[in-house]
């Protein structure tokens, strides 16, 4: 019998000779950052459980067809993004009207270089995702977002995924991938600096309510990077 | 929904220069700019931290949200799956054997009319059988006797069927029955004196059908004779 501390490889061969024990052990193992790219990219709780679990049924199913040419994780977070995806044009088809077109098309959009729009002067992420407030002015950020901005965010950001993969997920050429993450980072920046401003970076309040000097962080962040013209909303 | 327009190659390739995309060759390239370009490094070093931060938000709520879902959530969907991987299962097994039983009514269900004539004609060829040939037992219960012109040849006084003819074995109680008294107006009685018991008198014999003798005590002499006959 496999350990639970087998490394995926293992479990996955041991599921192909019918250990359903080492699947619910791989299960385990990757189902909460499954939900986290569903949740990502379908943005409702219910909905990124559903895709969980249609996730682990067709991992099973075609656990025969995988190599072992890519790690587990990448091939398993492609089924999960394409499941995704599958998902929001099925959704989108049944839609009229998209969610907030104000940031869907960029093409009025200059985009003539990379932008620093200064959120860098806002301290260590690290320890603003610890703040209840920074994280609910992400979820605003990523919620206003378009469908394919956020995939292709998501895709990259927490997933790692390359622009050939994103390509081949989203049905689209490589230049078409690159410019979407493009205007998407741009729309996020900006997005994120509009609520982080008004979250007011001064206040010590953490996420559990106690003090925290994080505050001070701003000052000793690099400022230099900061154009005047980008300078952060009061 | 209309596509967005790619962006300059400069822009493309510089992006691609931050998330690591591009060939040696065209890293090369990018990077031979970038020195001698010193602000476009500066800014494109700023726009990394920037796209570091986006990264580090989004993944710091995503994981924040799945870190709210509840284990019991996750079982159900493990249950789920099970159920899932169980059918996926019987269906590749393919249909169970079934039962002994279940072959039976099937079969009887799908025979059932041609079974139903083939009975309906066995029936029918055992009655005609019967009809057309009675058994002895069968005139035994309807309580024909029978005649002495239909009697066999052993029903002759002078004949003993028993002492040429093996004793047939008995199959059942009926031929332990006794033959039916002969009428007493048959002239094959025979009458005799006889002693028996001290006692003396007249019987009337009759000799059955199967070897048997039928005695019917008559009368009894009033004195005893000597007789050189006895039973």
């Amino acid at each position: 019998m496999v350990s639970d501390e087998a490394d995926d490889l293992e479990l996955v061969e041991a599921c192909k000779q019918g250990d359903r024990r080492a699947f619910k052990v791989l299960m385990q193992r990757y189902q909460r950052k499954v939900y986290a790219v569903a949740f990502g990219f379908v943005r409702n709780r219910e909905d990124a459980l559903d895709v969980v679990q249609e996730s682990f049924i067709k991992v099973h199913r075609y656990l025969g067809k995988f190599e072992g040419n890519s790690s587990f994780y990448t091939w398993l977070y492609r089924i999960v993004a394409n499941l995704c995806i599958d998902r929001l044009r099925k959704k989108k088809r049944h839609r009229d009207v998209e969610f907030d077109d104000a940031l869907r098309h960029d093409a009025e959009d200059s985009a003539t270089d990379l932008t620093i729009v200064g959120l860098t002067q806002f301290g260590d992420p690290a320890d603003m995702v610890k703040r209840k407030e920074i994280l609910q002015a992400v979820t605003e950020s990523l919620d206003h977002l378009s469908d394919k901005h956020r995939a292709v965010i998501v895709m990259r950001e927490l997933q790692g995924m390359t622009y050939e993969e994103m390509a081949q997920a989203m049905e689209c050429s490589k230049g078409t991938i690159m410019s979407r993450l493009f205007h998407a980072r741009r729309n996020m920046q900006k997005l994120l600096v509009e609520r982080l401003g008004s979250v007011a970076p001064g206040v010590d309040e953490t996420a559990d309510g106690t003090s925290d000097k994080s505050g001070d962080k701003k000052n000793e962040t690099s400022g230099g990077d900061v154009s005047p013209a980008e300078a952060v909303m009061p | 929904m209309s596509e967005v327009p790619h962006i300059r190659p400069e822009l493309q390739a510089l992006q691609g220069y931050l998330d690591g995309e591009l060939s040696p060759a065209e890293s090369r390239e990018v990077e031979a700019r970038l020195a001698a370009e010193p602000d476009l490094r500066r800014q494109l070093e700023g726009v990394g931290a920037e796209f570091s931060v986006i990264s580090a938000l989004v993944d710091g709520e995503l994981n924040a949200a799945a870190a709210e879902v509840h284990e019991a959530r996750f079982e159900q969907i493990w249950d789920a799956v099970q159920r899932d991987l169980d059918d996926a299962a019987v269906k590749a097994a393919g249909p169970a054997p079934s039962s002994v039983w279940t072959r039976v009514s099937e079969f009887v269900r799908n025979a059932r009319v041609p079974l139903g004539l083939a009975g309906a004609g066995a029936i029918a060829a055992l009655v005609m059988f019967v009809v057309v040939n009675p058994t002895p037992d069968a005139s035994v219960a309807q309580n024909d006797a029978p005649t002495e012109s239909e009697a066999p040849p052993a029903t002759a006084p002078s004949e003993a069927p028993a002492e040429t003819e093996p004793p047939t074995r008995i199959a059942d109680a009926d031929a332990l029955a006794p033959e039916p008294l002969p009428a007493a107006e048959s002239n094959d009685a025979d009458v005799e004196r006889i002693e028996f018991g001290g006692a003396s008198g007249r019987i009337s014999k009759i000799e059955g059908v199967r070897g048997t003798t039928t005695v019917i005590w008559i009368e009894e002499d009033e004195e005893p004779i000597d007789s050189e006959q006895s039973l």
